[in-house]
């Protein structure tokens, strides 16, 4: 069973997105911001983040960069999922090392296809030579 | 982003040069044209006194004739008087045919007096202030003296002494001086001076007012090239901040819809009904934002209208606390203290309740632990105080200075909801009523908003009193 860290500070879009991955069957935790997922990070690590950009605290790209800074967390497939559309915000976190971008509203079928193609991504990298 | 050089200051260079370039243009077209126009006239002037010297000095020559011929001085000295007639002609001397001085009148140069070459009329310069003029004195070839021809002379040699060959019998000079012309040579190159300066002072101080207004308009046009760019931003940094926030209510929209579609037979029933009434939050949220973004939306056009009428504020400000206390908690005490404000003022109703509405809702709101939210107003100064203060989170110091910015919203505001519209509307709400808004606050500890508004009748009173 995939496991997903889902980093939202919207209580009610965090509760979809829980709802809909417990229901196609991954392990999900959740946090409200950057620094409460790299906290949860330390004791739980997970197979991909979908993550929102603006929170509070700690943003995502603060996050995001925190985590590709890490070798015990650089090669997680981290998911963006937010409101800011524009095409500046979604090159900033393809620059950092993000591996997709979705933006709010989103259905779940973009949610899970995105989730899918970032899985097999991350199989093809690990089974590479020198991965 | 395209960034474009700065255009201001390389346009502030060319119309100075071009003025500056213009001005040292006219000067100096003024300057060659007096130069041009002093010597035409000191030209005319001194053609004007050769002639004259020229016609004198042949006047006195025929004149001096019989002076000449018979050695009569008195004769001679009689027509260098007539000649002295002219105040120009300083002196006269007569000569005869061997050079030798025969009668000076006048005062000239010693140098003057020796013997001249008639055959150079002049004008000879004797001196800087004198010119010399000669002519030769000449009488008919073989003539007699005078007494003779008188005493028995006939019709036919009268008409031979004035028609016949002539024979040179002396010389006479005329000294001219030269006064007058040094005085107008003065005063046209007075004249043109005080021309050309009049002119230069005249061409500078229009161009510095042609420059003044340039730059001017340069700086005015470089100002609203500006002020307009500054709006485009703003409009355009306003339509992504509100697409943001449309965008997350969307978001639990679809997401709860997908839901329930996809899950919905699996779910119990109570968490359909819970999805379906976030559904049904989130719509009446974005309806609020919707109404809030058309409200700033007037506002920032310039087209709410504030008409001021006699309003009981006490009254106004109860029944505003009384709305809101109804979306309070228990934990919340609303207070008014009206003590410092007594009978009606000057007053938009509707800006003022919405103004101290969108305050009550916000100090509520961010008290999520409760506690006391006081409302005060008072009237001194000319102006009505309106002072909303509450016991919560408070706001800190790095986000006063952005708080009423459309969208702006404290970075410790948590889970607590909000649009970051409502202090916009309520600064737009007060200056539409000619007042401001201000905010006093202690992270943690509460904060202090303060409203003034102008009061008109106090105001109509002070100025009727200081008349």
């Amino acid at each position: 069973m995939k496991k997903i860290l889902v980093v939202e500070d919207n209580a009610d879009v965090r509760e979809e997105i829980l709802a809909i991955l417990r229901f196609e069957g991954f392990e999900v935790r959740d946090a409200d911001n950057g620094r409460r997922g790299l906290e949860l990070m330390k004791e739980w690590t997970p197979d991909i983040v979908v993550c929102d950009l603006m929170m509070p605290d700690m943003d995502g790209y603060a996050m995001l960069e925190a985590l590709r800074a890490d070798p015990q967390s650089r090669a997680i497939p981290f998911l963006c999922l937010t409101a800011r559309a524009e095409r500046r915000d979604m090159r900033k976190a393809m620059e950092l090392g993000a591996d997709d971008y979705l933006t709010k509203p989103f259905t779940a079928e973009e949610l899970l296809a995105a989730l899918g193609a970032a899985t097999a991504r991350a199989a093809r990298t690990a089974g590479q030579p020198g991965a | 982003m395209d960034h474009t050089p700065p255009r201001r200051p390389l346009a502030g260079s060319l119309v100075v040069r071009l003025t500056v370039s213009t001005c040292v243009l006219i000067v100096a077209t003024c300057v060659v044209l007096s130069v041009v126009l002093v010597r035409r006239h000191l030209r005319d002037i001194r053609d004007g006194l050769v002639e004259r010297g020229r016609a004198i000095t042949g006047f006195v020559a025929r004149e001096a004739e019989l002076g000449v011929l018979s050695g009569d001085l008195d004769a001679l000295r009689q027509v260098a008087t007539i000649a002295q007639g002219n105040p120009d002609v300083l002196y006269c001397r007569f000569f005869d045919r061997r050079g030798r001085l025969l009668a000076s009148v006048g005062d000239g140069p010693a140098s003057a007096a020796s013997l001249p070459d008639p055959s150079e009329a002049g004008p000879v310069v004797v001196t800087p202030d004198v010119w010399e003029f000669r002519n030769p004195v000449s009488t008919t070839a073989g003539r007699r003296r005078p007494e003779e021809l008188l005493a028995d002379g006939t019709e036919e040699e009268s008409v031979a002494a004035r028609d016949g060959p002539r024979e040179r019998i002396g010389a006479v000079s005329i000294g001219i001086g030269l006064a007058k012309l040094h005085q107008h040579r003065r005063l046209a190159f007075a004249t043109a001076a005080v021309f050309t300066l009049v002119v230069a002072l005249l061409a500078a101080a229009s161009a510095a007012l042609l420059l003044h207004g340039m730059l001017r308009a340069l700086a005015s046009a470089a100002a609203l090239t500006e002020e307009r760019s500054r709006l485009a931003e703003l409009k355009a940094s306003f339509v992504t901040q509100a697409s943001h926030e449309f965008r997350t209510p969307l978001a639990v929209i679809l997401s709860s819809c997908n839901v329930l579609q996809r899950y919905s037979a699996r779910m119990p029933p109570e968490q359909q009904r819970r999805r379906l009434g976030k559904i049904e939050g989130s719509v009446r949220h974005m309806t609020e934002l919707l109404e809030d973004v058309l409200t700033l939306g007037h506002a920032e056009s310039g087209r709410v209208s504030c008409v001021h009428r006699p309003t009981d504020v006490a009254a106004l400000c109860e029944e505003i606390l009384a709305d809101v206390r109804t979306t309070a908690s228990e934990s919340h005490d609303l207070v008014f203290d009206g003590t410092g404000c007594r009978g009606d003022v000057m007053l938009d109703a509707k800006l003022v309740r919405q103004i101290i509405r969108n305050l009550l809702v916000n100090a509520v709101k961010y008290s999520p632990g409760g506690g006391t939210v006081r409302l005060a107003v008072a009237r001194g100064k000319g102006v009505v105080t309106f002072r909303v203060s509450d016991q919560g989170i408070g706001i800190a110091a790095e986000d006063q200075a952005r708080l009423f910015e459309p969208f702006h919203r404290g970075a410790n505001v948590g889970d607590i909801e909000g649009s970051g519209l409502g202090l916009a509307i309520t600064r737009k709400a007060a200056e539409s009523h000619g007042g401001a808004v201000r905010v006093e606050s202690v992270l943690g500890q509460g904060a202090v908003f303060v409203v003034t508004l102008p009061d008109l009748a106090t105001q109509q009173g002070a100025v009727a009193l200081s008349v």
